[in-house]
């Protein structure tokens, strides 16, 4: 098996008396798009700072590319800020070639690739002209140009669907996403549970310095015990006799929905069976699984937090 | 060495992109020019003053007169003299015609110096003399305009100034009435009325004028008529009119000599004094130039800092080598700052003495300026390093423009404190106040720099350089680490109180 790109072993990370990453361990593989979430003031700006080498650990080791953290590793970055990082005075294309030649391009390579990007992110309009002139979205398109523009082996990207609209926030999927294509590893922080459902095939959640949750999206999914809603005319109490289902629900408001919950791994289609067997035909079943951002807000959030870390506990890998 | 390169391109353009840079790189040479320009205009367009004497006594008149063409004669004198040095070969004239290349070099204060002049036929007989020896393009001489003119009042002013007709002479000397002259008709500026008992021991004379801020005509009658009195005093004690015009025509003339002065046997020259007030400006251009650039860098690194600009820099190289950049770039600015003030100032100086720029260079070398150039430098280089970095440091421990504002305050009171002192410098360069500035590690480049044709002690001079350098690699060194240290800190600095309890727990930590 191939070495991590990225290998973090019991980071700590102090502000004055406040401990901002505790003991955190987690890898990136090649070629892999990893979703690193958690709400604000998690330690993900922190823990990203920290892999660039922009804030010293206060304990732990940073791996990359196989190698123990060095200066060396940076050209081989790509760095995308969380706020906008740009010289307001600098035209768009003097930004990416700019960023590009500090990452060790040379001039002409650097001006082709400006200009390919620009071209591919429908910005040739705005090469020439200074980023203080361009929209939000503009702005940050070029800013995701100037991270990729030395065509880095991996990508780190903090909130990089901030504040934009869904089209371009589409446009910055595409770009992560031919990335991935291309082999290169990325490693993008956000709110958004979408992105990183569309996005990513492992996440972490992290929540007050710690890791919350690590895995694929369909084991953080588990995490939430799965809810199955049935409609029917006759009585389906006798649900909750039915082996696998936690508890049941039943009918409020005067409609006739039962809410059924089941245990860790029930598969939703006893309960139809069940209902088979006793001669009822609901006239509804939804067993839809939890979305992420259901998962966390359970995770992450204050009060689900207990509750969904002793069954990240169990189901991280 | 490439992004620091590519760092200190960047800074670089960006400096001299700015209008504040500029503005300031043509503010020198423009402000030399307006200030020889409106001097020019000033002698050229100041009105001149018709003023009108009625004398009672009937015997100072003349005396007035005669004080006036003396007077006439000798601005004229002290114009050829400016035009000959900016227009003739001065070396070719001694050659060609030595009495006249005398004459020019006198004094002009001296008044037998003007007799010498008169005598020798005027203006019209000198700048024919010079013409052999006019320089390539030379520019015709013009002879200054006269400002003061005497003019004969009418028997109506002449009868209301008897009287004391205030009514009568208000329109005359507020112009509404203008009198009769040889120029036409203008505006009377001033009216004197000198008794029939006008004398030594009864030296009061009437003074009529509406403008009583302007003295020219008022100083000048005093003088005038004082000049007259103490002859005539002179003749009733029995002196012989030749040993009267001695006495009071006689004046001092100092021949300068520095015994450190090898060329002319130690003669003291224009050349000299050129030498010693040289630096003297560098030092303060320099001093202009490192505040420009410092400012622009301090403003730079805050809005790298607040835009998140430097963390995309950081993700590239280190900060130190940010810093390197951002020094190299900021001293390629100075060094286009000073030299276009330098050459603009020259180019000014051209302009205005209407000499080649040959000729200002040979000026200079003439005065020995280039021959404490690596000296210079090593001060230009030293202020530089030590005031970039100390705001380099500044803009990175600093969140805003406002918290900078708050650490720069007592830096630039530090940094003007001695700006007094620079007459005390100028006046005594080798006396314990300019030695004490030389090893002051913030003034030490720009003292030394003013010392420097002065001739200071090598040995102190030579400790002092040691010195600077040793406090600029110190002072670097340091503001090196405070850079490193902050330029990514944006939690706001330690209150006081902060503070304290961090000493505190520093204390109380066992050893």
């Amino acid at each position: 098996m191939s070495e991590p790109i990225l290998q973090i072993t019991d980071l700590d990370k102090y502000y004055g008396e406040n401990k901002a990453v505790a003991g955190l361990s987690f890898g990136v593989e090649p070629g892999e798009v990893f979703g690193f979430l958690g709400p604000n003031g998690a330690g993900k700006t922190s823990t990203l700072r920290m892999i660039l080498g922009l804030v010293k650990p206060d304990a732990g080791s940073i791996r990359l590319f196989g190698a123990p953290w060095s200066r060396d590793a940076l050209p081989r970055l790509g760095y995308l800020p969380e706020e906008r990082g740009l010289y307001k005075r600098m035209k768009a294309m003097e930004a990416i070639v700019f960023f590009a030649r500090l990452k060790g391009l040379h001039v002409a390579v650097a001006r082709r690739r400006a200009h390919d990007i620009l071209e591919r992110l429908g910005l040739s309009h705005v090469a020439r002209t200074r980023i203080e002139n361009l929209s939000r979205g503009m702005a940050q398109k070029v800013q995701v140009a100037a991270a990729i523009a030395h065509e880095p082996e991996f990508l780190i990207l903090d909130e990089p669907f901030s504040g934009l609209d869904p089209i371009n926030q589409q446009t910055i999927e595409d770009i992560i996403r031919d990335q991935a294509k291309a082999g290169r590893s990325a490693i993008f922080s956000t709110h958004t549970m979408q992105h990183a459902e569309r996005l990513c095939r492992r996440i972490l959640i992290l929540r007050k310095g710690r890791k919350a949750f690590e895995g694929s999206v369909e084991d953080a999914r588990r995490l939430l015990p799965r809810r199955v809603r049935l409609e029917a005319a006759a009585d389906l109490s006798f649900i909750a006799g039915v082996p696998g289902v936690d508890r049941l629900e039943p009918p409020q408001d005067g409609r006739r929905i039962w809410e059924a919950i089941l245990a860790n791994r029930t598969e939703p289609g006893v309960l139809l069976a069940a209902c088979m067997a006793r001669g009822v035909t609901p006239t509804r079943f939804d067993a839809s699984e939890p979305t992420l951002h259901e998962v966390f807000v359970a995770v992450a959030g204050a009060d689900g937090a207990a509750e969904a870390t002793s069954s990240a506990g169990a189901e991280a890998p | 060495m490439n992004d620091i390169r590519i760092i200190a391109w960047r800074e670089f353009l960006q400096y001299i992109r700015t209008r504040g840079f500029i503005l300031t790189l043509f503010f020198i040479p423009a402000w030399f020019i307006l200030g020889g320009v409106v001097q020019q205009l000033v002698a050229e367009t100041t009105s001149v003053r018709y003023f009108a004497v009625v004398d009672e006594s009937g015997s100072f008149a003349a005396a007035i007169d005669r004080t006036l063409e003396a007077d006439r004669q000798r601005a004229i004198f002290e114009g050829l003299v400016a035009w000959a040095r900016a227009n003739v070969d001065i070396a070719a004239l001694s050659r060609h015609a030595p009495a006249v290349a005398k004459l020019l070099n006198q004094d002009g204060g001296d008044p037998a110096t003007i007799a010498r002049f008169v005598a020798a036929g005027g203006a019209g007989a000198v700048v024919a003399a010079v013409v052999p020896d006019l320089r390539p393009g030379a520019a015709d001489f013009v002879p200054p305009r006269a400002n003061l003119l005497r003019i004969d009042p009418s028997p109506d002013i002449v009868a209301a100034a008897k009287a004391h007709d205030r009514s009568a002479l208000l329109p005359v000397l507020k112009g509404e009435t203008p009198v009769a002259t040889a120029d036409g008709r203008v505006p009377l500026f001033a009216l004197a009325v000198i008794p029939a008992d006008f004398s030594a021991t009864a030296p009061g004379f009437e003074y009529w004028c509406e403008n009583q801020t302007d003295p020219v005509v008022q100083d000048f009658l005093r003088r005038a008529l004082a000049d007259e009195l103490r002859l005539q005093t002179a003749a009733e004690l029995g002196l012989a009119p030749a040993s009267i015009h001695r006495l009071l025509d006689a004046t001092v003339t100092v021949d300068r000599f520095n015994p450190s002065n090898a060329a002319g046997n130690g003669a003291v020259s224009q050349d000299d004094i050129l030498r010693i007030v040289l630096p003297f400006g560098i030092a303060l251009l320099l001093l202009v130039a490192i505040l420009s650039i410092s400012s622009m860098l301090l403003m730079a690194v805050i809005e790298e800092k607040s835009s998140r600009v430097i963390e995309m820099i950081l993700a590239s190289t280190s900060a130190e080598r940010v810093m390197a950049g951002k020094l190299i770039g900021a001293a390629g600015a100075a060094l286009i700052l000073m030299a276009g003030w330098i050459l603009g100032g020259g180019g000014a100086a051209s302009l205005l003495t209407h000499s080649s720029p040959g000729g200002i260079v040979a000026a200079l070398v003439r005065a020995h300026a280039f021959g404490d150039m690596p000296a210079v430098a090593i001060c230009f280089v030293c202020g530089l390093a030590i005031h970039t970095t100390i705001f380099l440091g500044v803009g990175a421990m600093a969140r805003s423009f406002q918290e900078a504002q708050s650490y720069l305050g007592p830096l630039l009171f530090i940094l003007f404190a001695p700006i007094g002192f620079v007459t005390v410098v100028f006046n005594e360069p080798n006396g314990a106040l300019a030695t004490l500035l030389s090893f002051s590690p913030l003034h030490a480049p720009f003292f030394l720099m003013m010392r420097l044709p002065n001739s200071p002690p090598p040995i102190g001079t030579a400790l002092a350089f040691l010195w600077m350098i040793v406090c600029t690699v110190a002072i670097v060194r340091l503001m090196i680490w405070g850079f490193v240290s902050n330029i990514l800190r944006s939690e706001p600095s330690p209150g006081w109180r902060m503070l304290g309890h961090r000493l505190a727990r520093i204390w109380r930590r066992p050893a």
